[in-house]
């Protein structure tokens, strides 16, 4: 089973908007988490969260640069032909390395920042795509699934930057090399 | 006299923390950008899987060496240009052009194979044709549409028909070579599976060896 049959868009929705809710009421004291600093041990979820989420989806395109090519040049029609593949080579690793980065806790807002900056070039490609209703697949959790991209992906990756921007203007965290990294 | 212990900083004390470090933060970023490329990179150049990185537009030849004719899709008559080494016919589509043609997982396309609803074409050469392919898959070689045309076209007579092209899978450009000449001839249906033959086979689904059905 593909990991983009569990992670559909719509899961993704529910499940980044259950992560920022959480995160939110713990900030806010809607409720408090006994003899933890609720705010961090959130901070801490969300960046385990989207750490997993990056690296996870670099696992199918680290392999096969030539599959993730034929799809940027399918869909995303911005990038420069000169640049592509080269965009198909390092952005599986960039993904790779900065997942690395949020699970392990090491230099974790640099690399909620590449999150942040990777989650707001896909909205905005994958908005594009959607209102000039071009269909392919968005190839964000593996490159060919045969899901096409709807409304729902762009709200998935809204959401995820939404995610990631909390962890980036956070202060700190738990279970992490560098829990304040300042 | 006796020292007094500095108290312990509670758990729960506040960490005083700067200005957010945004300077810092986007240097780390482009090194990790950077260390990233370099490892990429590295990574391809010795890969087995790798990918040419240098761009330079396809052109087309037979193995024997010498050039292809080019594919001219508008009701597939053979180009009258002088044979010389020519550049394949819009290989990709270009910036801000809607590329029409919906793409398929090899599961899409077993679906339809097995409701029976679609026609699939093989778009890899002959040989590799018949050495196996997607069982009921008729060849029409990417890079010789006019050659493919008069034999194939008469099978596909409802033009409204679900029409499903593959190749090679990946960088492969065959099977939209063969896609943008039906829709040139009227088709309008036709889709791309993108995996093409190795996911097919990856994925363990049947295949069909020999010559067109």
């Amino acid at each position: 089973m593909k990991i983009d049959e569990v992670l559909n868009d719509k899961a993704l929705c529910a499940l980044s908007l259950f992560l920022i809710l959480l995160w939110a009421g713990v900030r806010y004291r809607l409720f408090t988490l006994p003899r933890l600093d609720g705010e961090t041990a959130a901070t801490t979820l969300l960046r385990l969260a989207c750490g997993f989420l990056l690296a996870g989806a670099s696992l199918d395109k680290l392999g096969d640069a030539a599959g993730f090519l034929g799809l940027i040049k399918q869909c995303y029609f911005f990038i420069p032909d000169s640049v592509k593949p080269l965009t198909a080579v390092v952005i599986p690793w960039l993904e790779f390395f900065a997942g690395l980065c949020l699970i392990f806790g090491f230099r974790w807002r640099t690399a909620a920042l590449v999150f942040c900056g990777l989650m707001a070039v896909y909205t905005l490609a994958i908005s594009w795509d959607v209102l000039h209703e071009i269909d392919c697949s968005c190839g964000c959790f593996s490159k060919d699934t045969g899901e096409k991209m709807t409304g729902w992906t762009v709200a998935r990756d809204l959401l995820f930057l939404g995610v990631g921007s909390i962890v980036l203007l956070s202060r700190r965290t738990f279970i992490a090399l560098d829990p304040l990294n300042d | 006299m006796k020292l007094k212990h500095s108290p312990k900083p509670s758990r729960s004390s506040p960490v005083v923390l700067g200005p957010f470090p945004l300077r810092k933060i986007l240097g780390q970023a482009w090194g990790l950008f950077v260390f990233s490329s370099f490892f990429a990179v590295l990574f391809n150049a010795f890969y087995v899987g790798g990918i040419e990185l240098k761009y330079k537009p396809k052109i087309y030849a037979n193995p024997s060496g010498a050039p292809s004719a080019p594919a001219t899709y508008a009701g597939f008559s053979p180009s009258s240009q002088p044979t010389s080494i020519r550049k394949k016919a819009a290989p990709t589509p270009l910036p801000g052009e809607p590329n029409p043609f919906p793409r398929l997982s090899a599961m899409g396309v077993k679906q339809r194979l097995d409701k029976k609803s679609c026609v699939i074409l093989d778009a890899r050469k002959p040989e590799e044709y018949e050495a196996g392919h997607i069982p009921g898959a008729i060849n029409f070689y990417g890079n010789e549409p006019e050659k493919f045309a008069p034999r194939v076209m008469p099978q596909l007579q409802d033009k409204s028909e679900e029409i499903i092209a593959y190749c090679h899978g990946g960088d492969c450009d065959l099977s939209l070579q063969v896609a943008r000449a039906l829709q040139e001839a009227g088709y309008t249906h036709v889709e791309i599976f993108t995996g093409g033959w190795p996911d097919w086979q990856k994925a363990g689904y049947p295949i069909t060896k020999g010559g067109n059905p």
